[in-house]
């Protein structure tokens, strides 16, 4: 177990949101990163899964991941199943990110350590009684995320944003291939690493392991519901497993796809294509009934987004994002690999696509610069 | 003149609707009602993070998150940050920023002619399918298109496309079988539905096969399932609303009015377009009223442009009459009915400029429509515009024309062309033989067009017709005879009002003839102001008086008014409130 260095708040309820000038596992913490406001500020006690900073050792940043304790002093809830769902969700994504650093997986971001420190129970007249705060610190990434891409829209080139893609992809087919699924493919879950060029997927907070259990495993959204894939906005749940967890996240890997060049990604691009009363909140049907209308908006969105792909690029790509983000699940996928035993997705398929407009778009870039005017 | 309102005994056939119409209905829905599911999503970190940084990628993304949410604050926020840097940026989030600052041009676009209007609708739906061919609505959508530019071939491409991937939907199947109506393939869309697994298991589809039976001769196959459904009345009333107003039609026919009551009573608890309109020809079947007046405004069913034509044409508003016909033609323009209805009520508004462009729009739709085809000869010919015209002349051999003025052949085209429909016979033949009579007249053979019109008269009186068609005749008669002058004026306006009264078997006269024989007694009293009164200007002057909006006014036969006051508008003490 790790300690920190001095006790974390006056209020031990905040713990998890003043760790700055402590150090955790030897790593020092300087600065909290983008999080809802401070639950103190706002009086909201909810919303927010965990808090992260920037830590420091030996010159070298890492980014730490503080799973936040306050749901379990919320009014009217029980504080011992709380803090055992909060150790579970810890466990959890811990499991995952070990199995991830054992199989090697070369585009999931690495974890450099993890543990918890013991804070002072609130009311307690013995100091000796304490409530764990679980913790996880990761590489962090000094590109920032995905995102960031639009800050150097014009000139960051095709080919480092078919490379990024195709890392994402590559990250993807790994975590599939130990059965894990992501299911909270956003953009800012995708980093960007600028020493050792390229993009890994982060956070797990969300994943899903095939036959081991997590409290939100039971969820209608596992991940973030702005991101998420039309099924699950119908509240539609699939038999398999592949259809229920791996098409979400070959739909979230288009519709990243997609916003990379239209700044539009699927999940908003069909709704915002969608008449009022077909919205998941106004729709009284099924996912199976709205479906037509949901292929209808999808198109509407494919082609309105299609213009904003390289020329070069645009039949594959437009291609991939609609295979990749078809609203109808069991269509959604390679229509050869889906036609194969088992119906797999086909994400090698896509990982394939990727690569080749990568090398093109490489190849176009060199020949770009080799045949620049000299100034 | 022929009425739109008798050519037809109406069936609950299946509307064909865009799909951004049919988005609005309830037809696409399940049966089993669900809770919509919650879509909660946490805009508070993200809207810190866009606060925080004012980043670019962050107010991107934040746009995204704002359309799913929805949450108005945090996309004008990120469409600020947006629009700073928009050169920079992908125009589908620009456009987006841009709506969501309310800088989306209000101005509305030129509207395009019909065929260019269809023609760049097909051009769009083209490129959707191009991108994304496995959407059933787009087939159906172009399918409409192609139906209205006459390319039917097309359109029936489409409409196998569409089937092809989704055959069981409800949507497709009632689509299609309303196309295959269309194009007279009518026992092929009963089969489609009769056929159909999830027929019967969905009222909306046994509605459809029970209405298509009526039309094909056959006994429905759902009967039972239907009455079954209207029975347990489990699901939502929208459901079983056409399903009821289906079932109701063939008691009405079949003469038990009671149980048809009954049944369009239950269809208009959840009203659709189609079961609305189903009860509003049903009124003008029946005699009564079924439609509470609140129900009948289009802010209580969607789309209900042919109910609302119906109801302000049975309560002799025409111009209202008018304005819905037009709208119901431009939603289902391949609907024979629409079309028809807009060229009879303006017919009868004496609005031939409408009627002759209206023709001109059903050229392609409805190329073999005789129907049609009689309301603008009768326009063309009331308007004087026959005479006039050089562009209509067929040819340039002018050997027989002996008045440089007339263009003679198109005259005797067109006088040949409606004795083709005199000799074809059928429901067509009246509208024709009244259609020579008038060009007669105008032609100032006064004596051909008095018998002519006389010949209309007792064939309308012999043939299995509506009671009406001899009354409309000799209107009609009437109107030409006093602009003619001719000493049978007073002869042929007595003729008109005795056959409008006894037409009518006791009941109410049609509301055309009791619109247009107002206009011939005015015309009677100062044949002078016939530009006036002959003209769309003057319909709200023979339009009936307005009563206050809840009183009801009836016509007995023998002659005594009736107003119906409803409850509310008494006091307690049996007063009228209403002064």
């Amino acid at each position: 177990m790790s300690t920190a260095s001095t006790p974390p708040a006056a209020d031990p309820r905040l713990a998890a949101w003043h760790l700055v000038g402590t150090s955790v596992d030897g790593w020092n913490v300087v600065e909290r990163l983008a999080q809802a406001r401070d639950p103190a500020e706002t009086g909201k006690t909810g919303g927010t899964f965990s808090v992260g900073y920037k830590v420091e050792k030996n010159g070298e940043e890492a980014f730490l991941k503080v799973f936040d304790i306050i749901y379990a002093f919320g009014p009217g809830r029980n504080f011992i199943d709380e803090l055992n769902t909060i150790r579970g969700s810890y466990n959890h994504e811990k499991a995952l990110l070990d199995l991830c650093t054992t199989g090697r997986m070369s585009r999931i971001v690495r974890i450099f350590a993890n543990g918890e420190v013991p804070v002072p129970l609130p009311l307690a007249h013995d100091p000796s009684f304490t409530v764990p705060l679980f913790y996880i610190i990761f590489e962090r990434a000094d590109g920032g995320d995905i995102r960031d891409v639009f800050s150097r829209f014009g000139v960051i080139s095709d080919a480092v944003k078919f490379g990024y893609l195709h890392h994402v992809a590559v990250g993807i087919q790994q975590l599939h291939q130990a059965s894990i699924s992501h299911q909270d493919l956003k953009p800012s879950n995708v980093v960007i690493f600028e020493k050792d060029p390229g993009a890994k997927i982060a956070d797990f907070g969300r994943a899903l392991k095939r036959g081991v259990f997590a409290e939100h495993e039971n969820f209608r959204f596992a991940g973030d519901p702005a991101y998420a894939a039309p099924e699950q906005l119908y509240a539609h749940q699939a038999a398999d497993w592949r259809e229920r967890r791996e098409a979400v996240d070959l739909f979230q890997l288009g519709s990243l796809v997609a916003f990379m060049f239209s700044a539009k990604n699927a999940t908003a691009g069909i709704l915002d294509e969608l008449e009022t009363n077909l919205r998941p909140e106004e729709w009284k049907g099924s996912y199976e009934d709205v479906l037509p209308m949901l292929q209808h908006a999808f198109a509407r969105y494919l082609v309105g987004v299609r213009n904003t792909f390289p020329d070069w690029a645009r039949p594959e790509l437009e291609q991939f994002v609609k295979l990749a983000c078809d609203p109808d699940v069991y269509r959604r996928g390679d229509p050869r690999a889906r036609a194969q035993h088992g119906k797999p997705l086909g994400i090698d398929r896509f990982i394939s696509r990727l690569n080749v407009l990568r090398i093109e778009a490489q190849r176009r870039a060199l020949f770009e610069a080799v045949n620049a005017p000299a100034t | 003149m022929k009425s739109f309102s008798d050519r037809f005994d109406r069936q609950v056939i299946p509307g064909w609707h865009d799909s951004k119409a049919r988005a609005l209905g309830s037809e696409a829905g399940s049966l089993v009602p669900r809770s919509s599911p919650s879509l909660t999503v946490n805009v508070e970190t993200i809207r810190e993070e866009l606060n925080r940084t004012r980043s670019i990628g962050v107010a991107v993304d934040a746009l995204n998150v704002a359309l799913v949410a929805p949450d108005g604050e945090l996309a004008s926020a990120a469409a600020s940050i947006i629009d700073e840097k928009r050169s920079d940026l992908p125009k589908p989030v620009v456009d987006v920023a841009d709506r969501v600052l309310g800088r989306t041009s209000n101005e509305l676009p030129i509207l395009p002619s019909f065929r260019m209007f269809h023609g760049g609708q097909v051009r769009e739906l083209r490129e959707l399918l191009r991108a994304f061919p496995q959407s059933p609505l787009l087939h159906l959508d172009i399918a409409r298109h192609f139906v209205t530019l006459g390319s039917r071939d097309k359109a029936a491409r489409a409409v196998a496309a569409a089937l092809t991937l989704a055959p069981q939907n409800r949507v497709v199947l009632r689509s299609a079988a309303r196309f295959f109506c269309f194009v007279g393939e009518k026992d092929r869309a009963y089969s489609l539905i009769r056929n159909a697994v999830r027929t019967q298991a969905d009222p909306w589809l046994i509605a459809a096969e029970i209405a298509l039976s009526q039309e094909v001769g056959r006994p429905p196959l759902h009967w039972r399932k239907g009455k079954d459904f209207l029975d347990r009345a489990t699901v939502a009333p929208i459901h079983l609303s056409e399903l009821a107003t289906a079932i109701g039609t063939i008691e009405l026919m079949s003469g038990n009015r009671k149980k048809a009551r009954k049944l369009f009573a239950q269809g208009l608890r959840g009203p659709t377009a189609n079961s609305l309109a189903q009860a509003r020809w049903a009124e003008l079947r029946m005699g009564m009223e079924l439609v509470a007046s609140e129900r009948t405004g289009p802010q209580v069913v969607e789309n209900a442009f042919e109910a609302n034509t119906l109801q302000a044409f049975n309560t002799g508003d025409m111009a209202v009459a008018l304005q819905a016909a037009r709208n119901w033609f431009h939603v289902e323009p391949f609907s024979p009915l629409a079309a028809s209805a807009v060229a009879h009520i303006g017919g009868l508004m004496d609005d031939y400029k409408t009627v002759m462009e209206h023709a001109e729009l059903c050229r392609h739709v409805h190329p073999n429509d005789v129907s049609l085809r009689n309301n603008f000869l009768y326009a063309w010919i009331s308007s004087g515009e026959i005479f006039r015209g050089s562009e209509h002349i067929v040819g340039d051999d002018n050997d027989d024309d002996d008045d440089d003025e007339v263009p003679i052949r198109v005259v005797r085209d067109v006088a040949m062309e409606l004795r083709g429909y005199v000799e074809d016979g059928g429901h067509n033949a009246v509208h024709a033989l009244a259609n020579l009579g008038l060009l007669a007249y105008r032609l100032g053979q006064t004596e051909t067009g008095r018998a002519l019109y006389d010949q209309t008269i007792q064939l309308a009186r012999r043939g299995n017709l509506a009671t009406h068609h001899a009354a409309a005749a000799a209107v009609f008669h009437a109107r030409e005879a006093i602009l003619a002058g001719v000493p049978w004026a007073d002869e042929a306006i007595a003729t008109a009002r005795a056959l409008a009264k006894s037409g009518a078997g006791g009941q109410s006269p049609a509301p055309s003839i009791t619109f247009y024989i107002k206009k011939i007694e005015a015309l009677a009293k100062d044949p002078q102001l016939a530009p006036q009164i002959l003209s769309a200007n003057s319909a709200a002057s023979f339009a009936p008086a307005k009563l206050p909006v809840n009183l009801k006014l009836e016509t007995k036969s023998d002659g005594r008014l009736i107003v119906r006051v409803p409850a509310t508008a008494l006091s307690s003490s049996g007063k009228l409130l209403i002064k």
